[in-house]
C-alpha cells in the first residue's frame, strides 16, 4: 500500500481490516474511481493533506489514531473540507461516536448494513454534490 | 433544796421514761416488763422522796413503808425484764413460773406495812432513817438481793449469747441497773445500821440517778426500746416548760419587788393585767423557745438527723429523670452522703456471665458490673465474698462473729442492703459509718428499704436500656457492614455490568466486521464485479447474502438489548422513507420464505407513505423481526403459509402491518408476549431457535418513536402484527438534547 501523492484521487478509503479495505477498493475501483489507501487516522490525515481528495471513506475504530480523531485534527490543522465529502463507515454503532460525527458534520454508516454497491452509491450522490 | 435537787428531776426523766415505755410497749413482754420496772422505780424513789421531805415522823414511817412495799416489787418486774429482754432462750413456759416464784417478794409486799419490817423511823436533817426493824427485813433485803442475783445472772447470760445492738443494750442495762443495785444496797443494807445513815440513803438516791441516766443513754444512743425520738421530744419539752417557769417565776418575782410591794396603790386589776400580760407573752414566746431547745437537743442527740420523706424524694427525682446507670448511681451515693450524713457509701451492680443458649433473665454466674468508687482500694469487693449477702438487709453490729461479718468489718461496710427486683437480683447498697458515729436506726434502715426497692427498680431499667444502646450498636455496626459490603458488591456489579457492555460492544463490532466482509463480497459477486454469474450461481448467493443479512441483525438485536439494559439505547432519527427501505426488507426475507414455502404479499400503497424522522437502522429491524417472525410461525399451517404485508398511512399515521395464517398466540400469553426472552410456549415449539428478543426490541423502538404496536392474535387462526408511527410529531420535541445538538452540527 502506498501513501503516495496522487493529485487525481478522487476517494481516499481509510480502513484498519484489509478485507473491507480491499472490497471497497475493488467495488470502487471497477467503478472508475482513483482510490488511494490508509489503514489508520494517521495514514488518513497526511494522504488527505496531501491529495485533496473529493470524497474520504473513514473507518472510526482503527489503531493509533481513530478516524473521528483524524478528521478532527485536520480541522484543527484548517483543512479545508468544502471541497472534501467525509463518510464515516463503522461497525461499532457507538452512541458517542455518532454524536461526535454529528458534530463534525459527515455521514454515518454502519458497514454491516450496508453492501458495497450501497456504499458505491452514495459515494456517486455525494461526489455528485460535490462536483456541482 | 439539796433534796428537791436530787430527786426532783431523777423521779421526773424516770417518769418520763416510763410512761413512753409504757406507751410503746404493746405486746411487747420485756418493754411490758422494764416499764412497769421503771414504774415502780418512779413511785419507789418518790415514797422515798416523800420520806425524806415530811417533818413528820408518822408521815415519814408510812412513805418507807410505802417504799418498802414497792421495794418488794421491782426485782419481779427487773427479773421478768431480764428473762423476756433480748432473744428468747428461756421464754418457754415463763409466766407460771415467774408468777410461782413471785408469791414470796408478794406476800413480802403485802407484809411491808408490818411491824415486823419497819416499826419506827426517825426524821433527820437529810431525811427519814430507819430506826427499828424487825425480821422481815431481813428477809426483803435477802429476797430482793437474790432476785436482782438471778436477772443479773440471766442477763450476763444472755450477753454471752448475743451480739450487735442487744449486747450493747444488755450491757447498758448491766451496768445502770448494777450501780444502782449495789449502791443502794450498799446504801440500805449496810449502812443502814450505821450511825449517820442521812447521806447513806442519799447515796443511794444517787444511784437512781445512775440508773436512770443509763437507761437515758441506752435508749438515746443504743435504740432500747424504740422511744428515743420520743425521749428526746418530752425531755425538749420539759427544759423549755422548765426555763419558761423559772423565767416567769423570776419576772413575776422581781416585777412584785419593784412595783407592787413598794407601792401602795396596787390593785388587784393591774396584778391580773400583768399576769394576763405575762401569760400572752409566754404564749407567744414558746414555740419559739421551744424551737431553740429543740435546735439544741437535736445538735446533741441528733446530729444525724436528716427527713426521710426528703431523701426519698430526692432519690427518687434521680431515679425517675436519670436512666444512665453511673450517673444515676454516683447521684444516688452523693444523695446519701451529703443529706443521710453517711460515709463509705457504695453501689455494686451484678452482670451475669450468661452461659451459650441460657436466655434467663438474672441467670449464669454473677459478677460485679459495675461499682461506684472503684478506685478506692478498701473497696475492692470480691464477687465471693459479697454475694453470699443474701438477706434484703444485714447490719453488720447485728451479725454473730462470722465470716460475713469479718468481710464486712473488712470493706467498712455498717450496712449491707440486696437491690432485688421481682426478677432479678441487681446489686448491692453498701453504707459505712454515720457521720454521727451513732448505729443505724431502725428509721434509717426503714428508709434505706424504700430507696433500696427504687434503685433496684432503676438499676434494673438502666440496665436493660443500656443493653438496648448495646444492641443498638451491634445492629448499627452490623448494618454498616452490611452496608459496605452491599456497596462493594454493588461496585463490583456496576464494573461487572460495565465489562459486559463493553465486551458485548465489542464482540458485536468483532463479529459485525467479517460478516461485513462476506456480506459485501457476496453481493460484488451477485453484482457481477468479478465476472458474470448464472441466475443458479445469483440465487445460490442470495442465500448466502441473506444469511448473513440475518445474521447481522441477530448481532445488532444482542447490542440493541445491552444498551437498553445499561441506559446506553439511543434512537439515530433521519428522514426515513418507508416506501423504499420496506421492499429492501422484503427482499431480505424472500428466500427464507420460498424456503418455507410460505406466500408474501407486499400491499404496497397507492400513493408512497410520507417520510418519517426515525431511526432508520432499527426501524428496519422492526420490519425484518416481524415480517421474519410471520414467515417462520405460518410455515406450519397446513394449507400453507399466507402473509400479507400492508403500508398505509392517514392522515396522522403511517402504519405497517404483517397479517400471517400461522399459529396465533393464545390468549393468556398475549400480556407477556413483548416481554424481554419471553416466548409463548406455541412459539418454542415451532422455532425452538429464537432469542425472545425481537419483539421486545419492536415495542422499545416503537414506543421511544411515540408510535404503537397494532397486535391481535387468534390461537390457531393467525396473527397481525406492525405499529403505526405518527407522521408530525415522530421524533420532534421527543429528544430536545438531540435536536440543539443536531442544529449545532447544520450550523459547523
Amino acid at each position: 500500500m502506498t501513501l503516495a501523492k496522487d493529485s487525481n484521487a478522487d476517494v481516499i478509503v481509510v480502513e484498519d481490516d484489509p478485507f473491507i479495505s480491499r472490497m471497497y477498493q475493488v467495488k470502487l475501483s471497477k467503478a472508475g474511481y482513483h482510490i488511494l489507501m490508509g489503514a489508520n487516522g494517521k495514514e488518513g490525515v497526511k494522504l488527505i493533506n496531501d491529495n485533496h481528495p473529493k470524497l474520504v471513506l473513514m473507518d472510526i475504530n482503527m489503531p493509533e489514531m481513530s478516524g473521528i480523531e483524524a478528521i478532527q485534527e485536520l480541522k484543527r490543522q484548517g483543512y479545508d473540507f468544502s471541497k472534501t465529502a467525509v463518510v464515516f463507515l463503522t461497525n461499532s454503532n457507538n452512541p458517542n461516536d455518532i454524536e461526535q460525527v454529528g458534530a463534525l458534520g459527515g455521514e454515518y454508516i454502519v458497514k454491516a448494513d450496508q453492501t458495497p454497491r450501497g456504499v458505491l452509491e452514495l459515494i456517486q450522490r455525494k461526489l455528485g454534490q460535490v462536483s456541482s | 433544796m439539796l433534796k428537791l435537787l436530787t430527786y426532783a428531776p431523777t423521779i421526773a426523766v424516770m417518769l418520763v421514761i416510763s410512761v413512753l415505755l409504757f406507751v410503746n410497749a404493746g405486746k411487747d413482754n420485756a418493754k411490758r416488763s422494764f416499764a412497769m420496772t421503771s414504774i415502780a422505780i418512779t413511785l419507789w424513789i418518790s415514797s422515798l422522796g416523800l420520806a425524806d421531805t415530811t417533818t413528820n415522823a408518822d408521815s415519814a414511817l408510812y412513805f418507807v413503808r410505802q417504799a418498802i412495799f414497792i421495794a418488794n416489787l421491782i426485782p419481779i418486774f427487773f427479773l421478768a425484764f431480764s428473762l423476756f429482754f433480748g432473744k428468747d432462750f428461756l421464754t418457754h413456759n415463763m409466766i407460771p413460773r415467774l408468777v410461782l416464784i413471785s408469791v414470796l417478794p408478794v406476800t413480802l409486799a403485802l407484809l411491808s406495812f408490818s411491824d415486823q419490817m419497819v416499826s419506827v423511823v426517825k426524821v433527820e436533817e437529810f431525811g427519814a432513817t430507819i430506826q427499828q426493824s424487825g425480821y422481815l427485813y431481813s428477809i426483803h433485803s435477802a429476797t430482793s438481793l437474790l432476785f436482782f442475783c438471778a436477772a443479773f445472772g440471766v442477763m450476763l447470760y444472755k450477753r454471752k449469747r448475743t451480739d450487735g445492738v442487744t449486747r450493747n443494750q444488755i450491757q447498758f442495762i448491766l451496768a445502770g441497773a448494777g450501780t444502782a443495785y449495789i449502791a443502794n444496797l450498799f446504801s440500805g443494807t449496810i449502812l443502814s445500821q450505821s450511825s449517820s445513815q442521812g447521806p447513806a440513803i442519799l447515796f443511794g438516791t444517787v444511784s437512781i440517778v445512775v440508773f436512770a441516766a443509763v437507761v437515758s443513754f441506752a435508749i438515746i444512743r443504743g435504740r432500747l426500746f424504740d422511744v428515743r425520738l420520743a425521749t428526746v421530744r418530752v425531755v425538749t419539752f420539759l427544759l423549755s416548760v422548765g426555763f419558761l417557769a423559772a423565767l416567769y417565776g423570776f419576772i413575776a418575782f422581781s416585777v412584785a419587788e419593784q412595783f407592787f410591794f413598794k407601792t401602795i396603790f396596787v390593785t388587784q386589776f393591774s396584778q391580773q393585767l400583768f399576769n394576763t400580760v405575762l401569760a400572752v407573752i409566754l404564749a407567744f414566746t414558746f414555740p419559739w423557745i421551744r424551737r431553740f431547745f429543740e435546735r439544741a437537743t437535736d445538735r446533741v442527740f441528733y446530729r444525724d438527723r436528716y427527713d426521710p420523706q426528703v431523701v426519698i424524694s430526692d432519690i427518687g427525682r434521680v431515679l425517675a429523670s436519670d436512666i444512665q446507670l453511673e450517673s444515676l448511681s454516683k447521684k444516688v451515693v452523693r444523695i446519701l452522703e451529703e443529706k443521710m450524713r453517711v460515709g463509705g457509701t457504695n453501689i455494686v451492680v451484678l452482670g451475669y456471665e450468661k452461659e451459650q443458649g441460657d436466655e434467663k433473665e438474672g441467670s449464669g454466674k454473677p459478677q460485679i458490673f459495675f461499682q461506684t468508687y472503684r478506685e478506692k482500694k478498701q473497696h475492692a469487693y470480691k464477687i465471693e465474698d459479697i454475694s453470699t449477702l443474701r438477706l434484703p438487709v444485714t447490719v453488720a453490729d447485728e451479725l454473730a462473729a462470722s465470716n460475713e461479718r469479718d468481710m464486712l468489718e473488712r470493706h467498712n461496710i455498717r450496712v449491707a442492703l440486696s437491690l432485688r427486683t421481682k426478677e432479678e437480683f441487681t446489686g448491692y447498697l453498701f453504707l459505712g459509718d454515720k457521720r454521727s458515729g451513732d448505729i443505724y436506726s431502725d428509721q434509717d434502715i426503714q428508709t434505706l428499704r424504700i430507696i433500696a426497692n427504687e434503685l433496684a427498680v432503676a438499676i434494673q431499667n438502666a440496665r436493660s436500656y443500656q443493653e438496648i444502646q448495646l444492641f443498638n450498636e451491634t445492629l448499627r455496626e452490623k448494618i454498616r457492614q452490611a452496608t459496605k459490603d452491599l456497596t462493594h458488591a454493588n461496585k463490583e456489579l456496576k464494573a461487572l455490568d460495565k465489562a459486559k457492555d463493553e465486551f458485548i460492544s465489542m464482540a458485536s463490532h468483532q463479529l459485525r466486521t467479517p460478516l461485513t466482509a462476506v456480506r459485501g463480497y457476496t453481493s460484488m459477486v451477485m453484482d457481477g464485479d468479478f465476472g458474470k454469474v448464472t441466475g443458479e450461481q445469483k440465487d445460490t448467493l442470495k442465500q448466502s447474502f441473506d444469511a448473513a443479512t440475518r445474521m447481522t441483525r441477530l448481532v445488532d438485536d444482542l447490542l440493541n438489548v445491552s444498551r437498553i439494559q445499561s441506559g446506553k439505547f439511543r434512537l439515530e432519527r433521519a428522514e426515513v422513507d418507508l416506501n423504499k427501505i420496506l421492499p429492501e426488507e422484503l427482499g431480505l426475507i424472500e428466500t427464507t420464505a420460498t424456503a418455507k414455502n410460505v406466500k408474501v404479499t407486499y400491499h404496497a400503497p397507492k400513493d408512497p407513505v410520507p417520510l418519517l424522522m426515525i431511526d432508520e437502522g432499527k426501524t428496519r429491524q422492526c420490519l425484518m423481526n416481524l415480517m421474519d417472525n410471520a414467515i417462520y410461525y405460518s410455515s406450519t399451517t397446513p394449507s400453507g403459509g399466507k402473509v400479507d404485508v400492508y403500508l398505509e398511512a392517514d392522515k396522522d399515521n403511517v402504519s405497517f402491518r404483517v397479517v400471517d395464517n400461522g399459529i396465533g398466540v393464545p390468549k393468556d400469553q398475549q400480556a407477556k408476549l413483548f416481554k424481554k426472552f419471553y416466548r409463548a410456549p406455541n412459539a418454542q415449539k415451532t422455532r425452538p431457535d429464537g432469542t425472545g428478543l425481537g419483539l421486545f426490541l419492536v415495542g422499545k423502538v416503537v414506543r421511544d418513536q411515540a408510535g404503537k404496536i397494532i397486535f391481535e392474535s387468534t390461537e390457531g387462526k393467525g396473527s397481525t402484527f406492525g405499529f403505526s408511527l405518527p407522521i408530525k410529531a415522530a421524533g420532534e420535541g421527543l429528544n430536545p438534547e438531540k435536536d440543539a445538538e443536531a442544529q449545532v452540527a447544520t450550523k459547523a
